[in-house]
């Protein structure tokens, strides 16, 4: 006879499932590096499909806006040079960056995250981002 | 001078003082530290430092400030072209997400899903004097 009995996982390691399972997060406070350490402990390198409303996203984290990923009525961050959030990758991959595709922000927040991507992304979150202290309190991208 | 051949990892967990001025043999998230050092008061830079036999992961992206070396450090995988890990700032003057560090040394340390930013002679310096393997 052999013991069948699966192995147990820890609290942390349930948790971490649990939110990798997830597809919708609202009114919440979102970690994204421990978001991504999730992710990548479960062995899927992007987020991906995820919708955001109404939350906090807070970093230190530069995220990767890969294909479908969106923003709508979202606050970047209070800065007064819209550059400042924003990262040129210098090859042809990148490192250390939080990878998003297909995902949804919808009148969130963002905290201490920049942003890198393609030229015409950068060249678009330029042009789009509205200053926190130009707008009405939820801010637009345009 | 640095490269990015892989040494063998050493997995150790414990406990940090996130204001300590020297981190031996540890391994932990930068972000971590980062959030850690913030709220234990120490503002957010992390200064001062020396860092040896660290294995220091991410996800997140270095803002290499002055005063900050590296010595004999893995910069960990970068696809035989060190720029996979390069980032500049596009607005040159501040790198909002990214986690600055001032005046701090790394010996021996290993990096993993680290990306580095910083000003034009430093990115420069990298690229000319980091040798690459994988």
């Amino acid at each position: 006879m052999t013991d069948n009995a699966p192995a147990t996982m820890s609290p942390d390691e349930a948790f971490g499932r649990a939110l990798v399972a997830r597809t919708s997060f609202e009114k919440e406070a979102v970690w994204l590096p421990m978001l991504a350490v999730h992710h990548w402990n479960a062995d899927i390198m992007a987020i991906d499909g995820k919708t955001f409303t109404d939350c906090v996203i807070e970093g230190p984290a530069v995220m990767a806006v890969m294909a479908g990923t969106s923003f709508d009525s979202c606050n970047m961050g209070t800065t007064s040079d819209v550059k400042t959030l924003l990262f040129k990758p210098m090859g042809q991959k990148m490192a250390g960056v939080v990878g998003m595709s297909n995902c949804k922000f919808i009148r969130c927040r963002f905290a201490q995250v920049g942003f890198t991507g393609s030229d015409d992304l950068l060249n678009d979150l330029t042009a789009g981002i509205v200053r926190q202290s130009d707008v009405a309190p939820t801010g637009t991208l345009a | 001078m640095a490269t990015d051949q892989s040494p063998p990892r050493q997995v150790e967990m414990r406990e940090m003082d996130p204001l300590g001025k020297t981190f031996s043999g540890g391994h932990f998230a930068l972000f971590d530290l980062y959030r850690a050092n913030i709220q234990a008061g120490g503002g957010a830079i992390i200064e001062g430092r020396e860092f040896t036999n660290c294995f220091i992961e991410g996800p997140a992206v270095m803002l290499v400030l002055e005063g900050t070396h590296f010595d004999g450090v893995n910069f960990g995988p970068s696809g035989g072209d060190l720029r996979n890990i390069l980032f500049q700032p596009v607005s040159g003057q501040r790198a909002i997400g990214a986690i600055p560090v001032r005046n701090c040394t790394f010996t021996n340390c290993q990096f993993h899903t680290l990306g580095i930013t910083g000003g034009e002679d430093l990115l420069r310096t990298l690229i000319e004097q980091v040798k690459t393997t994988d």
